[in-house]
């Protein structure tokens, strides 16, 4: 055997041993951006659903006097939050503090006037009910991407009563 | 070219030729296939996880329409699996409870499992589920 064919042996073998670790990398990394987005995706339809119950908090005796839906403000605050809690309990260790903490820290805004939405941005014509929310999740594969294992999340959501 | 004893210098690149190539096929199928596999297992997960969710929040929306577990309700989430590709067949729907009046909750949870198979690893069911949780609009 020559000197040169032992130089060159397992040339690719050690390219992709080299190669490997930065695949992981980039692997991981896509793996963690698309578990963040399924995350973001799945807490804001917790969100809308939260903020949908909460906009049963209608006054009916209002209602059937004629009068336009109007959103008893207490009740929509405490079934978002109620409901906020119930759904994220679903979502288990990924949440970095607990449901009903995450419920109480949120931000809930029902407009029983039409205006712009302090939460959306949105321009809303019928009672509306907002909610943000500022959570820290946990995302494992970030670590494995040599970041850190949490990630802060901002999401809102939000739902309008109409007759 | 040296005078004495060493081959010639085309000899031995022939004796050369190819090989990083069989080394290559060697080595990117251990290596890169299992990795691509784990992509598209990844991206399959993530599409049934995002179509469990929808039937799942429809399901529970109709459930707090109807109050319970009826059959537009089972039909609605029906519809949004199939809407999503999934096959209701496979996926296991829990609706408690099975009637609610005003006010009380009702949690719609939909399960499945999905099927990972990668190569020179191994083959796993990587179970999935969605939950959400709503009030009940209607008075039994």
């Amino acid at each position: 055997m020559t000197r040169s064919r032992k130089g060159e042996r397992g040339q690719v073998a050690v390219y992709a041993i080299l190669l490997f670790p930065m695949l992981m990398l980039v692997l991981s990394l896509v793996l963690a951006v698309g578990t963040i987005e399924g995350l973001r995706a799945r807490i804001g339809a917790q969100l809308d659903l939260a903020a949908l119950t909460a906009t049963q908090a209608l006054d009916v005796q209002a209602l059937a006097r004629g009068g336009p839906p109007t959103l008893i403000v207490p009740m929509a605050e405490e079934l978002a939050r109620e409901y906020l809690a119930r759904n994220l309990a679903a979502l288990g260790d990924q949440l970095g503090s607990s449901p009903a903490a995450i419920a109480e820290a949120a931000e809930v805004v029902v407009s029983n006037v039409p205006g712009t939405d302090p939460i959306t941005g949105v321009l809303d014509a019928a009672p509306t009910v907002s909610i943000r929310i500022r959570i820290s999740a946990r995302v494992p594969l970030l670590g494995l991407a040599g970041l850190g294992p949490t990630v802060e999340l901002t999401l809102t959501g939000s739902a309008a009563a109409r007759s | 070219m040296t005078a004495f004893g060493a081959p010639p210098r085309r000899h031995r690149r022939r004796g050369q030729e190819g090989v990083a190539t069989v080394e290559a096929v060697l080595v990117v199928p251990l290596v890169l296939i299992p990795v691509l596999f784990a992509v598209v297992i990844f991206g399959r997960i993530a599409h049934t996880r995002i179509v469990l969710d929808a039937a799942a929040a429809a399901g529970a929306r109709a459930a707090a329409v109807a109050g319970a577990d009826t059959a537009s309700v089972d039909q609605r989430i029906a519809t949004e699996l199939r809407d999503g590709g999934l096959d209701p067949r496979s996926v296991h729907v829990t609706i408690e409870p099975a009637a609610a009046n005003w006010g009380e909750p009702i949690r719609v949870r939909l399960s499945t499992a999905e099927d990972a198979s990668i190569p020179f690893l191994g083959t796993w069911a990587i179970p999935l589920s969605s939950e959400f949780v709503t009030r009940s609009e209607v008075t039994h």
